[in-house]
This record gives structure tokens, C-alpha cells and sequence, in this order.
């Protein structure tokens, strides 16, 4: 959509964060095997693709409130949620393509390609992360709007949900305490079924995992809406025009 | 009979908890025609903004209702869409990083105009705003009167039979406003309806077939222009300036002529100000005979203004 231009930080998250994650794991645990390969590759690409656009995408509506735009979005013939799901899947799409091919051609470059052993799933997986990542997008949208500190906590959470998504360091590692939080990151599943599926042996319940959270981020972030809604029309509290 | 454009029905609204609520409007009632331009008045904080609000369906009533075209604000939302454009006073609500022309056809698209339909008024409204030529740069560059320029053809892309306008000449230069003025006259000939919030009330004067005042929530006047002109109690005023003497004014002024000031003296010249309840060649004779014999240099008409009768309305002088 035309709202969301090319933009140096959009080359930002797409090229340079993933290139330098890649080259820091690389120079660090030295040449990875099979699969280690693909656990990284596949860490590296949904850390970016979530840090450069899911929150980016999840800040669009505090954004149109700071602008003063809420009002037109609110108002609109067109169904605002709609609206915003479209705005936030035109935010992620291209991005994600980005980061695709700058970790594939990383890969490559770092003698490292990895070998997609079920490439349809590989999309399949690809595509339920993009979706996934923009139904929870909007959710993330509604709460921040919600909460006067959205912004704060927007950077607040980012990194624990690499955590708790295994991404940066093995689950294993946390207490059994908070160890099930993860279960609620879809990019846990997200990364679980690429690797497998790279692998040739496609995981079908972390996919069907994948689809259950989008449909739970999905009917939240109408529920979070309705509350804006509330609060806008009812309680008046949320500056409109 | 078809239905009003506008119809409010004891509308109330409130904000914040029972023990301080503010009460932004109460029991407001009112019907406004197709095709005719209302004005809405008022003090700062008298509710003026809450009403539009409420009417554009970004509020909802506490209590009571209002309509448009039958239509209910809350029940029936986005048929009222279509049918009412708001535009607010300011320099927010518009994306800086886009261009002027893609903020309009966002926008547009938002208001629902099919995308072959924008193509065409796009261009058509960016010229008749004077936007055309600075239409490709961003609107983060805009001086204040662009930015409302093109909040105004926002509010006029989806052709809507209802404008809502909340003091839309903020930040126009007079020049600029008189256009604005000319647009909103010319889609009244169209038979829009508009609810015009204005603090100038030079805009009032030009446009407006009605006046709506309203005073710390609750609507205390509803007239049409003339009438309310009217209630200031006269329609001009005269300022004579001349040399020498001063006329000597009889005690009892002739019917519908009041002095106002003076005649004050001031270095051989002397000033005083009378004021016409209504013109009549009546009113030509008994001046020049209060006149006879005084050297006049100057005589300055000035029609009674909406000022006038605002301030002697609001003052609680009627
Ligand atoms: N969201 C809100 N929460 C609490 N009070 C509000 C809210 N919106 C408006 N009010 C109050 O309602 C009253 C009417 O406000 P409104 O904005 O309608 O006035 P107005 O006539 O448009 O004034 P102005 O000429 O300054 O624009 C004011 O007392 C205002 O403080
Ligand atoms: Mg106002």
C-alpha cells in the first residue's frame, strides 16, 4: 500500500540486521552443520522480518493517532479493521521478501547454503509466518493504542519474545516456569516447522500450531479493536480529529 | 415531505464519572432542511465540536438521538458515513510523508470512491482547492492554509450530501477563505446540507441561511440570519465626522435613529456615531435635518455585523 514507503530503515531491517546476525553467529560458533544451518538461517530471518515489520506494523494505529489521522480511519465506509489488517500485511510482504534473499545469498556467501529438502512446505511455512506475523500485528496495534505506553512496552518485548521463541538461545535454557510463555509465540512454531520441513520431514503440529495462534491473535485483535472502538465513541477518550 | 438533512432529538452527552461529569451537551433539538447552510455558534467549550462529533458518528450520544436523513448516527453508522463528510479546523489528521494527492486519494479510498471515480476527482479537486501545482510534494512542506485546503477536499472527494465543516477557515488567508466560502456556497446550490462551525463570523454572515447558538451545552437560539442580525436591535451604524461646531442635536431624536456616541470634540473637528433601526428614505430626511448647518467631511456606514449580535446575545442582553 502506498502508505508504507521504501524507507533506509526498511533496508535497515531487511539487509544489514540480518547480514550482521548471520556473520556474528558465523564467526562465532564457526561452520554449522544440516540442520544447525538451517536453525539459523531460519532464527535470523524471523528475527528480522518481526523486528522490522510485525512491531513496525504494530505501531501503525498509535501512529495515526499521533498524526491525527485516527479520526478518517474510524470513520471510514471501509471496515477500519480491514483497513488496518491490509495496511499491516502491505507493511510486511515486501520486507519479508527482502529478508528472504538477503539470507538466502548470506547463506551462500558464508559457504553455508542451506538444502530445502520439502520446498513447498518451506513456502507453506513461509507464507503462515507472514500471516501469523500480521494477525498479531493488528492484535499488537489495538494494545499498544490501548495502553499509554505502547511505546515503551513495544521495545520492552521485542527480545523476550526472541527468547521465549527459542530463537536467540534454546528454550531448555529457561525455567520450566516461564518456559511455556513460548507456546503462545507463534514464531516458535513459525521457526520449528522451517527447519523441519528444510529437512524433509515437515512438522505438521507445529504448523497446525502456527494456524490455531493466528486465529487466537487474530480474534483477539478484533476483540482489542472493539475496545478502541469503545473507548473512542463511548468514553470519548481517544482524541478523534 | 421528505426528511430533514438533520434531525437532533433531545441530545445529550456527558463525559467522565457521576461525580464530575462534564456536560458537553444537553437535551439539544433541532431540524435542519436539505440544501440549506446552518451555522453553529458558541463560546469555547460550549459543545460545538461534540455535536459535530456526534453527528459524524465519532461520538456517541449519552442521550436522545439524531438522524440523517432518517438515518440513525449510532444504529445505522455507516450509512451515515456515506452520507456526511466532516472536516476539522488544523494542521493534524493528514499523513507528512505522503504527498497531497496520495493524502487525497487515501483518504478517498477510505470514504469508499471506487478507484476509476478518484482518478477522475483527484485532479479536479486539487485544482478547484489550489493545491494542483504543489500537489506532487510531501505534506510535511505545507504552509498551514495548504493543509486545510486539503483537509477540505477530503471532505469533498466523496461527495457527500451532509459537510460537517469545524471552523474549516482556520489558518486561510482572506483570500483563500473567500474561496472556501464560494465552494461550500456552490455545493449548498448542489443541495448539500452544511453545519458550519465557525469562530469568524465573517464566514456566518456570507454563508449561513441559519444560526444555531449554543451555550454551555444547551441550544439557546435558533434563527434564521436576518432575524438574529436583527436582535442586535439595529442594522447600521453611522459615524459622522465634520469641522467647526458640532450640530446641535434636538432632545428628542427623530423615530428609529439613536445616537450611539458623541459628538465628541477633538481639535476642531468633532465625531458622533448614530445608529438606524431599519433603512428608510425616512431616515435620509431626519439626518440631514439633525445635520443642517454642521460642515460634514465624512460619513461611514457600517452594517451591523453578526459580532454585534453574538456579543449581545452571549451577554445575556436580550
Ligand atoms: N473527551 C472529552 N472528555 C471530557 N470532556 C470533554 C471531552 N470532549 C469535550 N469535552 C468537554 O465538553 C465541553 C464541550 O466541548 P466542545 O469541544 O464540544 O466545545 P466547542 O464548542 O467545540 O469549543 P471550541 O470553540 O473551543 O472548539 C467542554 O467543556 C469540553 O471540555
Ligand atoms: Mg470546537
Amino acid at each position: 500500500m502506498m502508505v508504507v514507503r521504501a524507507h533506509p530503515l526498511f533496508l535497515l531491517g531487511g539487509v544489514l540486521q540480518p547480514s550482521v546476525l548471520l556473520l556474528v553467529v558465523f564467526f562465532a560458533r564457526g561452520q554449522p552443520t544440516g540442520e544447525q544451518a538451517a536453525r539459523v538461517a531460519t532464527a535470523v530471518l524471523l528475527m528480522a522480518y518481526w523486528g522490522s515489520t510485525v512491531w513496525q506494523g504494530a505501531a501503525i494505529l498509535r501512529r495515526e493517532r499521533l498524526i491525527g489521522t485516527l479520526a478518517h480511519f474510524m470513520r471510514g465506509v471501509r471496515s477500519p479493521m480491514l483497513v488496518l489488517t491490509g495496511k499491516a500485511l502491505g507493511a510486511s510482504i515486501a520486507p519479508a521478501l527482502l529478508t528472504s534473499v538477503t539470507v538466502a545469498v548470506m547463506m551462500v556467501l558464508l559457504r553455508s547454503p542451506i538444502s530445502v529438502a520439502s520446498p513447498g512446505w518451506f513456502v507453506v511455512g513461509l507464507v503462515a509466518a507472514v500471516l501469523s506475523g500480521t494477525a498479531l500485528g493488528t492484535l499488537l496495534c489495538s494494545l499498544f493504542l490501548l495502553t499509554r505506553f505502547g511505546g515503551q512496552l513495544s521495545s520492552a518485548l521485542l527480545y523476550p519474545v526472541f527468547l521465549l521463541a527459542g530463537l536467540l538461545i534454546p528454550v531448555e535454557f529457561f525455567p520450566a516456569g516461564i518456559r511455556w510463555l513460548g507456546w503462545f509465540v507463534s514464531l516458535r512454531w513459525a521457526q520449528q516447522f522451517l527447519v523441519s520441513a528444510s529437512q524433509g520431514t515437515p512438522d505438521f503440529s507445529a504448523l497446525a500450531l502456527l494456524g490455531l495462534l493466528m486465529v487466537v491473535y487474530a480474534v483477539a485483535a478484533v476483540t482489542s479493536f472493539r475496545r478502541i472502538d469503545h473507548l473512542a465513541r463511548v468514553r470519548g477518550t481517544l482524541e478523534l480529529g | 415531505m421528505t426528511r430533514p438533512a438533520i434531525e437532533v432529538e433531545l441530545l445529550s452527552r456527558w463525559f467522565g464519572k457521576k461525580s464530575k461529569r462534564i456536560t458537553a451537551l444537553h437535551d439539544v433539538s433541532l431540524a435542519v432542511e436539505q440544501g440549506t447552510i446552518v451555522a453553529l455558534l458558541g463560546p469555547n467549550g460550549a459543545g460545538k465540536t461534540t455535536l459535530t462529533k456526534i453527528l459524524a458518528t465519532l461520538l456517541y450520544p449519552s442521550s436522545g438521538s439524531a438522524r440523517l436523513f432518517g438515518h440513525d448516527v449510532v444504529r445505522e453508522a455507516r450509512t451515515c458515513r456515506r452520507l456526511a463528510s466532516v472536516v476539522f479546523g488544523g494542521e493534524r489528521g493528514l499523513y507528512p510523508q505522503l504527498t497531497g494527492r496520495d493524502n487525497l486519494r487515501f483518504f478517498g479510498m477510505l470514504a469508499g470512491v471506487k478507484a476509476g471515480e478518484a482518478k477522475r476527482l483527484v485532479p479536479e479537486l486539487l485544482e478547484q482547492v489550489g493545491l494542483a501545482e504543489v500537489a506532487g510534494r510531501r505534506v510535511e512542506t505545507y504552509s498551514k492554509g495548504m493543509k486545510q485546503r486539503l483537509h477540505i477536499a477530503i471532505g469533498f472527494i466523496p461527495r457527500p450530501r451532509i459537510l460537517l465543516l469545524d471552523e474549516p477557515t482556520v489558518g486561510l488567508d482572506p483570500s483563500e477563505a473567500e474561496r472556501l466560502r464560494q465552494a461550500v456556497k456552490a455545493a449548498r446550490d448542489d443541495g448539500v446540507t452544511v453545519l458550519l462551525t465557525s469562530h469568524y463570523l465573517l464566514d456566518v454572515e456570507r454563508l449561513a441561511d441559519r444560526v444555531l447558538l449554543l451555550d454551555r451545552g444547551a441550544l439557546i437560539e435558533d434563527r434564521p440570519l436576518s432575524d438574529f442580525v436583527l436582535r442586535a436591535g439595529y442594522t447600521a451604524e453611522v459615524r459622522v465626522r465634520g469641522l467647526g461646531p458640532p450640530p446641535l442635536l434636538p432632545v428628542e431624536l427623530p423615530e428609529g435613529i439613536d445616537l450611539a456616541h458623541g459628538p465628541d470634540e477633538v481639535n476642531k473637528e468633532w465625531a458622533l456615531t448614530l445608529r438606524v433601526a431599519r433603512w428608510s428614505s425616512d431616515v435620509f430626511a431626519h439626518m440631514s435635518t439633525i445635520l443642517a448647518g454642521a460642515e460634514v467631511i465624512d460619513v461611514d456606514v457600517q452594517q451591523v455585523g453578526l459580532e454585534h449580535a453574538f456579543a449581545q446575545v452571549t451577554r445575556g442582553d436580550i
